[in-house]
């Protein structure tokens, strides 16, 4: 168990816990508006501020966690649960079917993530499910590429051929070899990704793609500040804050995480 | 005066000692070769000589250098002296050259950086510094980067950098090591002369007792950081007194394995052809590669093969093809009757059961991440019905001189010797009939390599095991080959029992092969004849 890790461990939970707890406890109705109090620096009544509609800035962090780790985890998940498979079929089956698989990979790039938002809110309609859903996609071929590439260094070890010569079928070569190796690589982009598709969501809750108002996430939040931010800071500094220490979380989770699973962590200290 | 003196030399880090009490001096224009398995603190000696041992050692001692005191020296002196008066060879010139910039700039930099010239006229001197390493002058003058040149025309780059300011000293750590034996008695024989030329001294580190005999005059042998005997060169050819040095010698002098009679073929390759298609693009067009023509052979129960060829010579597609991940554009191999072309996914289980396969690196040949049992027992999935895998893996353990409870160790927790061990028993775990050996033991020691090779007759012997030996050194071929094929270009050009072919070969590239890899009396004979 190294330090890292259980650093990134702690943080994380305690971030979750927070958001756990806007279900049961609020200071404040996130959406309880109080006009002549509003835009109110920190105090004890507020300890985070109010907003330009006097909502208490403390309670719309915590509720707007939800969709914001909502969002960062579920894209991920989608982006890495069908990237990751594409990734590594291409880099062991070579030819044609690699080809084609990166050139689609490099189709999807082209298209902006807004674009893939708008025909998603046009099927589903606007809210979380389609910010995951635009999100996610945009997710699938940063993951390809990241497995496509590491698959293939370790497709040449010579491991992989003993395992032919044992007479085992490519999926189980994928599976028990190819996957367990080239997991650092995927979980130190998946802290990355989880960081982008918090911030991601913001773009997208700013052209009404996102999730809807009155439902707060961070990145609306930050949206939010922006023609404010001389007038009154806080309204930025918090929800950037939980952006920052949620990333910073992640970050020391993905890192721990490698370390911990590589063999050889023993003796390289 | 002495050119390098080392005086009671000792590097410890964390709390161990490296290296114990190394004295030994080495006079301008002469050769001194340190010897040795690795472990036992040659390379660490030369890095403590040019300053660059790792961090949090502690050094004590001497290291007087044309009088001056390295271990004294402030970093900045070192820095001065590195390159400029001490020439460091390595290993692997791959990772030693700038993979993105042309070779002719970097050697042209060394002048930049030390002698403060210009770049037209530090590129005229690196052309020349090039010229005197033997690089063909098309390659010198041209921007070639170091991936467009062969193996051994790095290497040539690389000691054109080291002996570009003419150095008093040239430290030349394992520089062969990674090349074929051709292009290695070449390298040889250039590091020679130019130090000679020039004067300077030579220290040549190394665990090729036959390469030591060529190039130097005295040896000095360590094991577990110390130096255990220091002679002439001719201490290799008798007079060794430390057991050491004895066991380094017993392993260099492969003795030839007894005649045994070969039983019922196993492994026939049929007019075997390989022609790799060309590229034919919009923009790059190359033409089809010929790899193997006409390639026929037969290996028999019992019988152990070696097959030898220059890297390019057609023994990876060979190889490739035995193992059914190439498929071969012409003839046919069988197994034991069943064609490796014909064959069905359902025979191809069969297939691979009957053989197997032992690689050359053991750093790269398992997954870092599997534990010893799960490696051996990989390939029991082929023996249909479940055997009982740890008893399975104790046995396959046993048998190649490793214990049981090496089973729940990782890769990584093995010596390079025992990692091979561990290989071995992968291979024979399905009871194969056929064992293929890929540069099985070039990555290890002499003492070491001589116990694998000596295990390996052995399960061959016991298990009436066909092996085949594909390898370009030579001493493999003494110590264990009853037969030996030679490849050049994709064909078959001698194929007659070892004793012959080794002998007398018939063949002229055969006896190039040979005569660029004397075994180590052949090597002292000439050299002191």
């Amino acid at each position: 168990m190294t330090t890292t890790f259980r650093a990134g461990a702690v943080l994380t939970a305690l971030i979750l816990a927070l958001v756990l707890l806007s279900f049961l406890w609020l200071p404040y109705p996130p959406q309880a508006m109080d006009i002549p109090d509003r835009l109110a620096a920190p105090s004890l009544a507020h300890p985070f501020g109010t907003d330009a509609f006097g909502r208490d800035v403390l309670a719309n962090v915590l509720a707007g966690g939800r969709a914001s780790l909502a969002v960062g985890a579920l894209a991920v998940l989608l982006g890495a649960g069908v990237g990751v498979p594409l990734g590594i079929t291409a880099a062991i089956s070579g030819g044609w079917a690699d080809e084609l698989l990166s050139r689609l990979s490099d189709v999807v790039f082209a298209f902006p993530a807004l674009l893939i938002a708008v025909l998603a809110a046009s099927i589903a309609g606007p809210g979380v499910p389609d910010a995951v859903v635009a999100i996610g996609i945009f997710n699938i071929p940063v993951f390809a590429r990241v497995a496509r590439a590491a698959a293939r260094a370790q497709w040449q070890r010579d491991y992989v051929l003993a395992a032919i010569a044992a007479g085992k079928r490519r999926f189980f070569i994928a599976r028990a070899h190819i996957l367990p190796n080239i997991l650092p690589a995927l979980c130190v982009q998946a802290a990355i990704q989880s960081s982008l598709a918090i911030l991601a969501e913001s773009g997208l809750s700013y052209v009404g793609l996102g999730v809807q108002p009155p439902f707060p996430s961070w990145g609306r939040m930050l949206d939010d500040a922006g023609t404010l931010v001389t007038t009154a800071p806080w309204l930025a500094l918090f929800p950037g804050l939980a952006i920052l220490l949620t990333s910073f979380a992640l970050a020391l989770l993905g890192d721990g995480l490698r370390d911990l699973a590589d063999p050889r962590r023993e003796t390289a200290r | 005066m002495s050119l390098l003196t080392l005086d009671n030399l000792t590097v410890s880090l964390g709390g161990r000692e490296l290296l114990y009490g190394v004295s030994f001096s080495l006079a301008s224009g002469e050769a001194l070769a340190l010897v040795g398995e690795s472990g036992s603190g040659k390379s660490l000696t030369a890095l403590a000589i040019a300053g660059l041992l790792p961090e949090g050692a502690a050094r004590q001692g001497r290291i007087l250098f044309q009088g001056e005191d390295l271990a004294a020296a402030p970093e900045a002196r070192l820095r001065s002296l590195r390159g400029a008066k001490i020439g460091f060879v390595f290993q692997e010139p791959m990772t030693a050259l700038n993979p993105v910039q042309p070779v002719l700039d970097q050697v042209a930099e060394v002048f930049q950086l030390h002698r403060g010239l210009d770049q037209p006229k530090a590129r005229n001197h690196a052309i020349a510094a090039l010229s005197q390493v033997e690089l063909p002058s098309r390659l010198a003058a041209g921007r070639h980067h170091p991936h467009e040149l062969s193996g051994g025309q790095r290497q040539r780059v690389a000691i054109a950098m080291a002996l570009a300011l003419n150095p008093a000293l040239i430290i030349a750590d394992e520089p062969t090591t990674a090349l074929d034996p051709v292009t290695e008695a070449q390298i040889l024989a250039l590091l020679t002369r130019l130090a000679r030329e020039r004067g300077a001294g030579l220290l040549f580190i190394s665990h090729n007792l036959s390469a030591v005999a060529r190039v130097a005059g005295r040896i000095a042998v360590m094991a577990r950081g110390e130096i255990v005997e220091t002679g002439p060169v001719s201490l290799l050819g008798g007079g060794a007194a430390h057991p050491v040095t004895r066991a380094l010698i017993a392993a260099a002098l492969a003795e030839p394995p007894p005649v045994n009679v070969p039983g019922e073929v196993r492994l026939a390759a049929e007019r075997v052809s390989h022609l790799y298609p060309g590229r034919r693009g919009w923009l790059r067009h190359s033409p089809p590669v010929r790899a193997l023509e006409d390639v026929s052979f037969t290996l028999a129960a019992g019988e152990c093969v070696g097959l030898i060829g220059e890297s390019g010579s057609g023994k990876s597609t060979l190889l490739r093809g035995l193992l059914g991940l190439q498929r071969l554009s012409g003839g046919d191999i069988r197994i034991d009757g069943i064609s490796v072309n014909a064959a069905s996914a359902t025979e191809w289980r069969g297939l691979r059961r009957k053989l197997q396969i032992v690689f050359q690196d053991p750093a790269t040949s398992f997954d870092p991440r599997w534990r010893v049992r799960d490696i051996i027992a990989e390939p029991l999935g082929l023996l249909g019905a479940a055997p009982d895998k740890p008893a399975c893996v104790a046995d396959l353990l046993v048998q190649v001189g490793l214990s049981p409870s090496h089973a729940a160790r990782y890769p990584h927790q093995l010596s390079g010797g025992q990692r091979q061990r561990v290989a071995i028993a992968r291979a024979l775990a399905v009871d194969p009939e056929i064992l293929v050996l890929d540069e099985a033991t070039s990555a290890l020691d002499a003492t070491v390599k001589a116990q694998i090779l000596a295990l390996l007759v052995r399960l061959a012997r016991e298990r009436h095991l066909a092996c085949l030996f594909v390898t370009h050194d030579l001493d493999v071929l003494r110590a264990v080959a009853d037969r030996v094929i030679v490849l050049e270009a994709g064909r078959i050009v001698e194929d007659g029992p070892a004793a012959q072919v080794l002998a007398a070969p018939r063949h002229a590239y055969t006896a190039k092969l040979i005569a660029a890899a004397p075994g180590l009396d052949a090597a002292l004979r000439t050299a002191h004849a």
